[in-house]
C-alpha cells in the first residue's frame, strides 16, 4: 500500500520530482567528487610525484664492529634487493661507477640501463639524446664545460690497469646541478670485478615511512644494503601535502554544510507544494504518524535514487578532473559512496521530516480551503 | 505603483525575506572566502615551497670536479677553489633584481680532516647569520635553508660548536654533549657535540661547524667552496625550455622576457653574472619538484573553488526556488487583478534583486575576512584584503538571486492563475 502510494505520488508530480531528484543528484555528485579528490589527494599528490624519478638511494651499508671502530663496507646482494622492492612495488635500477682518466684528471664513469636511468632521472634537463648503444655516453653540463666536450664528439677514458683506452660518442649534455653533473653515463656492461662501487636509485610509491619500511625489510632480509632517502625533496613534499590536506579538509566541510541546506531547502519545497495533498490523505483518515511515514519513505526513496545516480556521475567526474589535475587516477574508496548517501539519503529524510512537521502543524480544513 | 508594491512585499512576511538573505550571504560568504584564499594561494603556495630549500648552487667556476658517492671519496680532490663570501652578500643588496626572491643564502667550506684517528669531511656553514641587506633584516644561514635537516640534540649556536652527521656519529661513536678534536693539517680545534644531523645526503658522513671556524683551519678567511640558494622561482615553460636548449634562439623580445621572469634558470644566470668567476646551477631535482607540486596544487585550488560555488549556487537556487513556490498564490492574485506577466516578473525579480544585493553586501563583509582567517590557518600568515573581492560581492549576490528565481518565477506566472487561486 505505502510503496504504491509512494509511486504514484511521484509518477503523479513528475516535474516536481525530476526537480528535487536533480538537485539531490547533483549534490550527491559533488559530495563524491569532493570527498574522492580530498579524502587521499596527498597520496595522490605523492603519487603524482613519483613520475618526477628517485626519491632514494640504496647503497652498500656500513658495519661497525664496535665503537670508534672502522667502518667495513657489506656486501650488497643486488638479487635480493630487487625482489624486496618488487615485493613493496618500488622501481629499481642498479648503477655501477667507475673511476677512470680523462685529460689527465679522475672522472666517474656510471654505467646503467638506459630506459631505467630515464625513468629515474626525468629531471634532467638534456640537450640531445640519452646514451643507448654500448659506445655512447651521456655527459653532465659541469663535466663537459671543464673538459670542452660537446655533442658529437667522442671522448677518450682510461681505466688503471686497463691495457688499451673507451671510447664513448656524446650524445646528449646534461643539467641536473648535482654530483650527477660531474660524470659520464654509459650503458656499456661493466667486466665483474670492475666496479669500484655500486649502487642503485629507487623510487618507492608513498613518502619516508614507506621507504623506512622498504629500509626495515632490506635489514631484515639481509640484503647488505643501506637506502638513504631523498630528504630535501620528501620534506617539501611532505609540507605542502599537509597544507594541501588541510584546505581541501576545510573546502569539504563548507561543501558538505552548503550541500545539506541545499538539499534540505529541496526536499522542504517538495513537502510544502503538496501541503493540500497531505491535508486530503488526513481528511480521509490518513493518522499523522501514517503521513509522516509516507513523506519520509519518499524523502528516502528519491534520496537513494539520487546517492546511486549521483556516486556513479561523482566518480566517473573525479577520475577526469584527478587525472587532469594530478596525471593520475583515483583510488576507488567506499567514503565518497558513504558521502553521496549521508548528503542525499539522510538529509533528505531529516529534511521531509522537518517539512512533514511544518505542513501537519496547519489545519486539515484552512489547508483544503486553500488558504 | 510598483515601488510601492515592492516595499509592502519586502516588509511583509519578514522572516522569509530574511531567510533567503541569510541563505544569499552564508553561500556567498563561503564562495569569497574562497575565492579570497584562491587569489592569495598560489603566493602563499609558492612561499611554501622554500620548504623544499636550496634550488640553486653556486659554485667557482673554475672549481675541481669530486669523484664521490653517497659520501664515499672515490678519488683525491684536486687543488680547492674558492669564492668570496662577501660577494654573496650581494644577493640581498638593493641592486640585485631578484634580490626579494632570495629567500636564504648557505655559503659552505669543504675541507678534509682528521678525528679520533680517522679522517672525516669537514664542512663549514653559516647556521644563523644575520645579513644586511639595506631593507629589512635578514637572518639566514643553515636553519633556514636546509629546513630537511633533522637534528637531534640542539643547532649550534657558538663558534666552538659543531654538528655530527648521523654517520660520522656512528662511526666516530660521538653523542650530543662530546668533545670532538679536530686536526687539519697542522691547525687543530677542539669542538663540542651539540647534535647529530640526519641529512640524507653526504652531509651524513661530516662534521658541521661554523663557516669561520672551518676557514680559519684551512686558512682561507672570508671564502667559500660553495653556497647553496633558496630562490622563490616559477615553473619552466615553453619559453624557459627554448632558451635553455639554444639561448640563441631566443628573439630579444623573448629573451627579454625570460629575463625578467623568475624562471630557475634566469635566477642562476643573473646570481652567476653578480658573484664573479662563480658558476650558478639550477638543482633540478628540486626545481623540477617544486614545479610540479606548484602546478599541481593551483590546478587543485582552481578545482575546489569552481566546485564550491557550484555546490553554493545549487544551495542558493533551492531555498530561494521554495520561497518562491511558496507565494505562487500571491502572484496569481497579482495576475487575477489585472496585472500582467511582465509587471509580476518585474516586481519578483526586482524584489529577488534586493534580496540577493543586500546578501552580497553581507557577504562582502565577512567573506574576505573568513578567507583571512583561512589563509591564517592553512598557511600560517596574513592575507591582503583584495578590494576586487569585495566589490564583485554584491554583483555575485544579485547573479545569484536570479538565477535562483528566474524559473520559478517563470513558471509561476505562466500558470493559470484561477488554479492555483483554487489551490490545485
Amino acid at each position: 500500500m505505502l510503496a504504491h502510494m509512494i509511486r504514484h505520488s511521484l509518477v503523479k508530480s513528475a516535474r516536481v520530482t525530476a526537480w528535487s531528484l536533480a538537485t539531490l543528484t547533483a549534490s550527491a555528485a559533488l559530495a563524491t567528487i569532493f570527498f574522492a579528490v580530498s579524502i587521499d589527494v596527498g597520496e595522490t599528490m605523492t603519487r603524482s610525484l613519483r613520475s618526477l624519478g628517485a626519491n632514494a638511494v640504496a647503497h652498500a651499508g656500513q658495519r661497525h664492529d664496535g665503537p670508534g671502530a672502522p667502518a667495513t663496507t657489506t656486501t650488497a646482494d643486488w638479487e635480493r634487493v630487487r625482489e624486496l622492492a618488487k615485493a613493496r612495488r618500488a622501481d629499481l635500477v642498479e648503477l655501477q661507477l667507475r673511476v677512470a682518466m680523462l685529460q689527465g684528471a679522475p672522472t666517474a664513469i656510471v654505467t646503467a640501463d638506459s630506459a631505467g636511468l630515464a625513468r629515474m632521472t626525468p629531471y634532467w634537463a638534456m640537450n640531445g639524446v640519452r646514451a643507448v648503444a654500448e659506445d655512447e655516453c651521456a655527459m653532465g653540463r659541469k663535466l663537459a664545460q671543464a673538459t670542452g666536450a660537446s655533442i658529437g664528439k667522442s671522448v677518450e677514458v682510461h681505466f688503471e690497469g686497463a691495457a688499451r683506452s673507451e671510447r664513448y660518442r656524446v650524445t646528449g649534455i646534461f643539467d641536473s646541478g648535482d654530483e650527477d653533473e660531474g660524470r659520464i653515463f654509459v650503458t656499456r656492461a661493466v667486466r665483474p670485478g670492475d666496479a669500484r662501487f655500486s649502487y642503485a636509485l629507487v623510487s618507492v610509491p608513498g613518502g619516508e615511512p614507506d621507504i623506512d619500511a622498504l629500509n626495515a625489510s632490506l635489514a631484515a632480509g639481509a640484503a647488505g644494503v643501506e637506502l638513504t632517502p631523498l630528504r630535501q625533496v620528501l620534506h617539501g613534499e611532505q609540507a605542502v601535502v599537509g597544507k594541501i590536506n588541510l584546505l581541501t579538509g576545510i573546502t569539504l566541510l563548507a561543501v558538505l554544510l552548503l550541500s545539506s541546506v541545499g538539499v534540505t531547502a529541496a526536499v522542504l519545497s517538495r513537502v510544502i507544494e503538496r501541503r493540500k495533498e497531505l491535508a486530503l490523505l488526513q481528511a480521509i483518515g490518513a493518522r499523522r504518524r501514517s503521513v509522516v511515514a509516507f513523506l519520509l519513505s519518499e524523502g528516502a526513496s528519491v534520496g537513494i535514487a539520487a546517492a546511486l545516480v549521483g556516486y556513479a556521475v561523482g566518480t566517473g567526474l573525479s577520475q577526469v578532473i584527478v587525472r587532469q589535475v594530478f596525471g593520475v587516477s583515483v583510488t576507488p574508496h567506499v567514503a565518497p559512496f558513504l558521502a553521496a548517501t549521508v548528503v542525499s539519503v539522510v538529509i533528505a529524510t531529516l529534511a521531509a521530516g522537518i517539512g512533514a512537521r511544518r505542513a501537519l502543524r496547519m489545519g486539515t480544513a484552512v489547508l483544503l480551503k486553500g488558504e | 505603483m510598483l515601488s510601492r508594491i515592492l516595499l509592502d512585499s519586502l516588509t511583509r512576511r519578514l522572516s522569509r525575506k530574511a531567510l533567503s538573505v541569510v541563505a544569499v550571504w552564508i553561500g556567498l560568504t563561503l564562495v569569497l572566502a574562497l575565492l579570497s584564499l584562491s587569489v592569495d594561494v598560489g603566493d602563499k603556495m609558492n612561499l611554501e615551497l622554500r620548504s623544499f630549500g636550496a634550488n640553486i648552487t653556486v659554485e667557482p667556476l673554475a672549481s675541481a670536479i669530486p669523484v664521490d658517492v653517497g659520501g664515499h671519496r672515490l678519488a683525491a680532490e684536486a687543488v680547492p677553489s674558492y669564492l668570496d663570501e662577501a660577494e654573496l652578500l650581494k644577493l640581498k643588496a638593493i641592486t640585485f633584481f631578484w634580490r626579494n626572491n632570495i629567500l636564504g643564502v648557505a655559503p659552505r667550506i669543504r675541507a678534509a680532516g682528521q678525528a679520533k684517528g680517522q679522517d672525516v669531511d669537514l664542512v663549514g656553514v653559516w647556521f644563523d647569520q644575520p645579513v644586511a641587506t639595506g631593507s629589512e633584516p635578514l637572518v639566514t644561514g643553515a636553519r633556514q635553508v636546509y629546513t630537511h635537516w633533522a637534528v637531534q640534540g640542539a643547532w649550534p649556536t657558538r663558534a666552538e660548536e659543531c654538528l655530527v652527521g648521523s654517520a660520522a656519529a656512528r662511526r666516530l661513536a660521538l653523542a650530543p654533549g662530546d668533545t670532538l678534536a679536530l686536526a687539519v693539517g697542522r691547525e687543530q680545534l677542539t669542538l663540542k657535540v651539540t647534535g647529530i644531523l640526519t641529512s640524507g645526503d653526504k652531509d651524513d658522513g661530516s662534521i658541521i661547524a661554523p663557516l669561520s671556524a672551518v676557514q680559519g683551519l684551512v686558512h682561507a678567511p672570508g671564502k667559500v667552496s660553495s653556497a647553496d640558494v633558496s630562490a622563490l622561482t616559477t615553473p619552466d615553460n615553453k619559453l624557459a625550455e627554448k632558451y635553455r636548449q639554444d639561448p640563441k634562439a631566443l628573439t630579444p623580445d623573448e629573451y627579454d622576457r625570460w629575463y625578467c621572469t623568475p624562471y630557475p634558470g634566469a635566477v642562476a644566470k643573473q646570481v652567476q653574472e653578480l658573484i664573479p668567476g662563480s658558476a650558478a646551477r639550477v638543482v633540478r631535482r628540486v626545481s623540477e619538484t617544486q614545479g610540479m607540486v606548484f602546478s599541481r596544487t593551483k590546478g587543485l585550488i582552481v578545482l575546489l573553488a569552481a566546485l564550491t560555488f557550484v555546490v553554493c549556487s545549487l544551495s542558493v537556487t533551492g531555498i530561494l526556488t521554495a520561497a518562491v513556490l511558496e507565494r505562487r498564490p500571491e502572484m496569481a492574485l497579482l495576475q487575477a487583478i489585472g496585472a500582467r506577466r511582465a509587471d509580476v516578473l518585474v516586481l519578483f525579480l526586482a524584489e529577488m534583486a534586493i534580496l540577493g544585493i543586500a546578501g552580497g553586501v553581507l557577504a562582502a563583509l565577512t567573506g574576505p575576512l573568513l578567507g583571512r582567517w583561512l589563509v591564517s590557518l592553512v598557511f600560517g600568515s596574513t592575507a591582503e584584503l583584495h578590494l576586487a573581492v569585495v566589490l564583485v560581492a554584491p554583483f555575485l549576490g544579485l547573479g545569484l538571486a536570479w538565477a535562483g528565481g528566474l524559473w520559478p518565477v517563470w513558471q509561476a506566472v505562466n500558470q493559470d492563475a484561477a488554479q492555483v487561486l483554487h489551490g490545485n
